[in-house]
């Protein structure tokens, strides 16, 4: 997947703070090339052009939601395969269960622990690609 | 009304006053006879041609008087005239007595001596014989008297009689002349109108009526006590126009007109007045009153009775103000109301109502209810309201309505049911339930945004404050560090309350959704103690297994089952000394198992025990900041142990600890423990929807030896579920008046259907509806048409099988998401022996050289869809290997068009997969011991 040992992660989350903390829980612990951007539309661009590793991808956005973007994103051939973690603060058992109906790898319930938001996505990460 | 006797009385006097005429008339004529008689004798004619003359003229006259009896004598006494009147009376002809007998042959004797006797002392003389009537006629004596005169035939009658001396022109006596009139008749019609009047007086004095009598003129002449008593009025005053000041003011008019108009139409008086009492008592009568007319139609008099209705009337007005009160109150209720008949023909519609379904009142009374019910309701109306209603009445039930624009709308009824004296009456207490549906849906909705706005900036305060914490802005001050750490712990406690708040509202909305099924329990016991060891460290506690009860099952929901032993295990934690241990222990008893956990704590004080389940209790306000819980949890876990039908209580001792207990029904293996399946096998229910088919399955099951009991309604499924144990249910997803899916849903929340295996059989157009989704209904096999008999025996064979045995089935695993394999590997690793495939080209590989006894596949691989493996998931004796969907990607609809084996759709956490998995494999355990050709 990526040449570099580095984690490449696309967050997309239109709250800048919480953008500010995941930044700073994952670039503390280091390991990641961190890329946030806060609508739908932007991080269909940044999926092409960023080559992220893993997408975080908040479900509530304004215009385009998360399950929007997922699908666009799967339509697309150049972003159909790149992995997609599901952040929400939905946490009904149906919702989750809705999200991992469409598709995303994982499903992280907010609030998150920064602390542990970069060893969870790790093992997201290893149980994707075993050989990485 | 018979005609009084007073009546004849007056008919009688003018009777004999008309006879006494006719008889003065008489007279004179037999005088002017008697004196031509004697004028021609004396006027040189020849005395007998003369009398024979005057003989024959007045024979005619006297025989045209056939009423009286005209006999005359010689004065010797031999009788020498006898008219028709005499010989019609006595019997005798004339040819027998003229010139024959004397008088005394059809007199009394001893009434003729008796009056003898009286005559001679009169006349100081003896007289005897003949002479007794010379003598009374000489000394006038013998005017009009009663005499008892003797007919030939010896029989006697009563005769008023005169008896007069005749006297020839020279003055001389010629004879004597009997004029006499049968007064029998007379006599004893007058005796029997006293009698009658004495009766009538007596009747009337016993009446529990009044009675009284007027005059022509209305002035009273007779009443009887009891009119006395209603009206206060001594017998006296009653008399005379006295009645009528007795009536009340106010009717005296209406009395009147009543009383002219009977008269006018000749007929019976029947009016209502009332009487006032001199103590001023107003008592009600009914008087009826008819006028006694002659016989030319004169009217009499009246003669009446007088009922008191003053009690009726009372009861009338009581009922009529009740009447008018309970009008009111139904016209001013809020909900609507609707009565019916037994054969649902509406009654009653209150304005409510007629506002809520938007007809008028004319519009629905005579109706048929069905014309607010939606068109969906179809049949006979009457079956339909028979069914419903018996499952209806006494509980509030929701229905859909119709409006008159054809809007149909949610209801709730609470129907009752109440007998008059036409019959049976439904009536529902109806409310419109769309505004509240509505609140409900934005209260929702409100909930859930809350919950997210709330969420989002607390990710960002519990995101910062982790992050201080942690030092990734570099190490604090420890004053710094204290408050950070105070901060982040209670932003953690605003979160798990939120979470609480969350789950207590679908509770209480009833939408927290449960996937009741057959657990082991201890499985999930420990499995709990593992994920809670971490929270428990954070108390420096352990979690101990004290006992366990290997290979029981209970019904539950694994997913609410872990939530409530997380709130158990937490609360036990925080209220454990450092160092001490949590014991839990699991006991199989008599149908339940109980799972304990207890606590070596301070023990729950007397006074806070009875609030210890109710929310936000805690047993003092400290302890909330102090332990750190929302007061919610217990509450919770309340509301979804008993959701799943078990129950939650507690031991505490002050000083000792706690132990909370959580009973939940034990999952029963429906043979039991008999050692002989074939014995007394349970019956198989069959409710089916087309008859026909029900026959058929009855047929089919019959022949396979099972006993077969069918119903045609839920409802009545319903009730012999809850009379009898089944073997199993086989039923039809539509149902008349419901469909099997909510039927099945409501079963297992009931204590009597929570086990009992369920085989859909579904119809022409099948398929579960899409309520189905988000249910995990525990249905065991899904057939369709056309039906296999051998297909079905053995489903339902399945079924009714139930209990683990030993022995591993082989699990072929098709999924490409590594991690849910090894879960489940590890999940089901003393249950099965997992294979798995991560492709559909590995899995085709696989079953190409291998059996298996079911298959978990994922709709979803890498090359294909799960389910093209179908066809080759095949026994040997081309039997489908059970197949479990693990994916909610597709509705099990579509699903159910395409797996025509068994299909259980579950929401893809692992433990509804497992408890799915285990349901078939069971299944499948028994049917392989049944001597079923499952294994190769």
């Amino acid at each position: 997947m990526s040449a570099s040992s580095l984690l490449r992660i696309l967050h997309v989350e239109d709250d800048a703070d919480i953008q500010a903390i995941a930044r700073l829980a994952l670039e503390g612990v280091g390991g990641f090339e961190m890329e946030t951007c806060g609508t739908g539309e932007e991080a269909m661009h940044l999926a092409r052009t960023f080559h992220p590793d893993l997408i975080l991808l908040d479900v509530m956005m304004p215009d385009m939601d998360g399950v929007t973007t997922l699908r666009r994103l799967r339509g697309d051939p150049q972003t159909e395969a790149i992995p997609v973690v599901f952040m929400t603060a939905k946490i009904q058992q149906e919702e989750v269960a809705r999200l991992r109906g469409e598709g995303a790898l994982d499903v992280l319930v907010k609030p998150f622990d920064p602390m542990t938001l970069a060893h969870t996505l790790r093992q997201i990460w290893a149980r994707m690609a075993p050989d990485g | 009304m018979k005609r009084p006797s007073s009546h004849e009385g007056l008919d009688r006097r003018e009777d004999l006053a008309r006879l006494r005429k006719s008889e003065a008339r008489l007279r004179a004529i037999l005088r002017q006879a008697t004196d031509g008689i004697l004028r021609d004798a004396s006027v040189s004619r020849s005395a007998e041609e003369a009398l024979a003359d005057s003989t024959e003229r007045l024979g005619a006259v006297l025989n045209a008087a056939t009423e009286l009896a005209v006999i005359a004598t010689d004065p010797a006494g031999t009788i020498n005239l006898f008219n028709r009147g005499a010989e019609r009376m006595l019997g005798y002809t004339a040819q027998e007595v003229v010139g024959e007998a004397s008088p005394l042959i059809f007199h009394r004797g001893e009434e003729v001596e008796e009056c003898g006797r009286g005559l001679a002392r009169r006349l100081g003389r003896p007289v005897r014989g003949f002479g007794i009537f010379a003598d009374l006629a000489r000394a006038g004596l013998a005017g009009e008297r009663e005499w008892t005169w003797v007919r030939k035939d010896g029989s006697a009658l009563l005769v008023l009689c005169s008896i007069s001396a005749l006297y020839d022109a020279k003055g001389l006596p010629s004879g004597f002349l009997w004029i006499g009139r049968d007064i029998t008749e007379t006599r004893r019609q007058e005796q029997a109108l006293r009698e009658s009047e004495e009766r009538f007086r007596t009747l009337s004095t016993a009446s529990p009526v009044g009675v009284f009598q007027t005059d022509a003129e209305g002035l009273c002449l007779y009443t009887n006590p009891r009119w006395c008593e209603i009206t206060g009025l001594d017998p006296e005053e009653s008399l005379g126009v006295g009645w009528i000041r007795a009536v009340h003011p106010d009717d005296q008019d209406e009395l009147l007109m009543a009383w002219r108009r009977a008269l006018l139409w000749d007929e019976e008086m029947i009016h209502e007045f009332r009487f006032r009492r001199p103590d001023g008592e107003v008592r009600w009568v009914l008087a009826r009153a008819a006028a006694v007319r002659s016989e030319v139609g004169k009217v009499q008099g009246y003669v009446g009775t007088a009922e008191d209705i003053t009690e009726r009337r009372r009861a009338e007005e009581a009922l009529r103000d009740s009447e008018v009160r309970t009008r009111a109150i139904i016209e001013q209720l809020l909900g609507g109301l609707v009565t019916i008949t037994e054969e649902g023909v509406i009654e009653l519609v209150n304005p409510a109502a007629q506002r809520m379904f938007g007809y008028t009142e004319e519009e629905l009374v005579g109706q048929h209810l069905s014309l607010l019910l939606p068109e969906t309701v179809e049949g006979d109306p009457k079956e339909y309201l028979r069914r419903t209603h018996r499952q209806a009445v006494g509980r509030v039930t929701e229905w859909e309505a119709r409006r008159k624009n054809g809007s149909v709308f949610p209801v709730e009824v609470s129907l009752f049911e109440f007998q008059t004296i036409q019959g049976r009456r439904f009536a529902g207490n109806v409310r419109d339930l769309t505004q509240l549906k509505e609140v409900e849906r934005l209260k929702r909705e409100f909930v859930s945004t809350v919950s997210h706005e709330l969420r989002t900036p607390l990710t960002s305060i519990r995101g910062s404050l982790g992050l201080l914490a942690g030092g990734a802005a570099g190490p604090l001050p420890d004053k710094a560090g204290e408050l950070v750490r105070i901060a982040l712990k209670n932003s953690e406690r605003l979160i798990l309350l939120i979470n609480d708040i969350l789950d207590m509202e679908k509770i209480e909305s009833g939408r927290m959704e449960f996937a009741i099924q057959p657990l082991t329990v201890m499985a999930n016991v420990e499995l709990a103690l593992a994920s809670n060891q971490a929270y428990a460290d954070q108390y420096g506690v352990r979690l101990v297994l004290a006992q366990a009860a290997p290979g029981s099952q209970v019904l539950a929901d694994p997913n609410r089952l872990a939530q409530v032993l997380a709130n158990l295990l937490s609360n036990a934690c925080k209220f454990s000394p450092s160092g001490g241990t949590v014991d839990v222990s699991v006991n199989a008893a008599e149908g339940w198992v109980r799972i304990s956990v207890a606590d070596h704590g301070p023990g729950i004080r007397e006074e806070f025990r009875e609030r210890i389940f109710q929310r936000f209790a805690q047993a003092d306000a400290s302890d909330a900041r102090q332990k750190g819980g929302t007061g919610l949890g217990l509450s919770i876990s309340k509301a979804i142990v008993e959701h799943m039908g078990g129950r939650i209580g507690f031991e505490t001792e002050v000083g000792r600890g706690t132990t909370f207990h959580v009973d939940l029904p034990v999952a029963p293996s429906l043979d039991g423990p008999s050692p002989s399946p074939g014995g007394a096998r349970r019956p198989v229910l069959v409710c089916v929807n087309d008859a026909r088919a029900s026959r058929r399955f009855q047929e089919a099951l019959t022949q396979e030896g099972y006993t077969v009991e069918r119903a045609a309604t839920a409802w009545e499924a319903r009730g012999l579920i809850e009379q009898s144990q089944y073997a199993a249910l086989l039923m039809s997803p539509e149902l008349p008046d419901g469909d099997g899916l909510t039927f099945v849903r409501n079963l297992r929340s009931s204590a009597s259907g929570r086990s009992l295996p369920v085989v859909m059989v579904s119809g022409q157009s099948p398929g579960p509806s899409e309520r189905m989704e988000g249910e995990a209904l525990l249905i065991l096999d899904w057939l369709s048409p056309p039906l296999e008999r051998a297909r079905l025996a053995e489903t339902i064979r399945l079924a009714a099988r139930k209990g683990w045995v030993a022995g591993k089935p082989r699990i072929l695993h098709v999924e490409d998401d590594p991690d849910v394999v090894r879960v489940l590997a590890v999940v089901l690793a003393g249950e099965a022996e997992m294979v798995s495939a991560r492709s559909l080209g590995e899995a085709e590989k696989l079953l190409a050289r291998e059996r298996f006894d079911a298959a978990i596949l994922d709709l979803d691989l890498p090359d294909g869809v799960g389910l093209d493996l179908l066809p080759q998931l095949k026994a040997p004796d081309g039997r489908a290997v059970p197949v479990i969907v693990f994916s909610a990607a597709e509705s099990p609809r579509e699903m159910a068009r395409k797996v025509n084996a068994a299909l259980v759709k579950s929401r893809g956490t692992h433990q509804d997969l497992v408890a799915a998995l285990h349901a078939l494999i069971q299944a499948q355990e028994g049917s392989a011991r049944a001597g079923s050709k499952v294994e190769e």
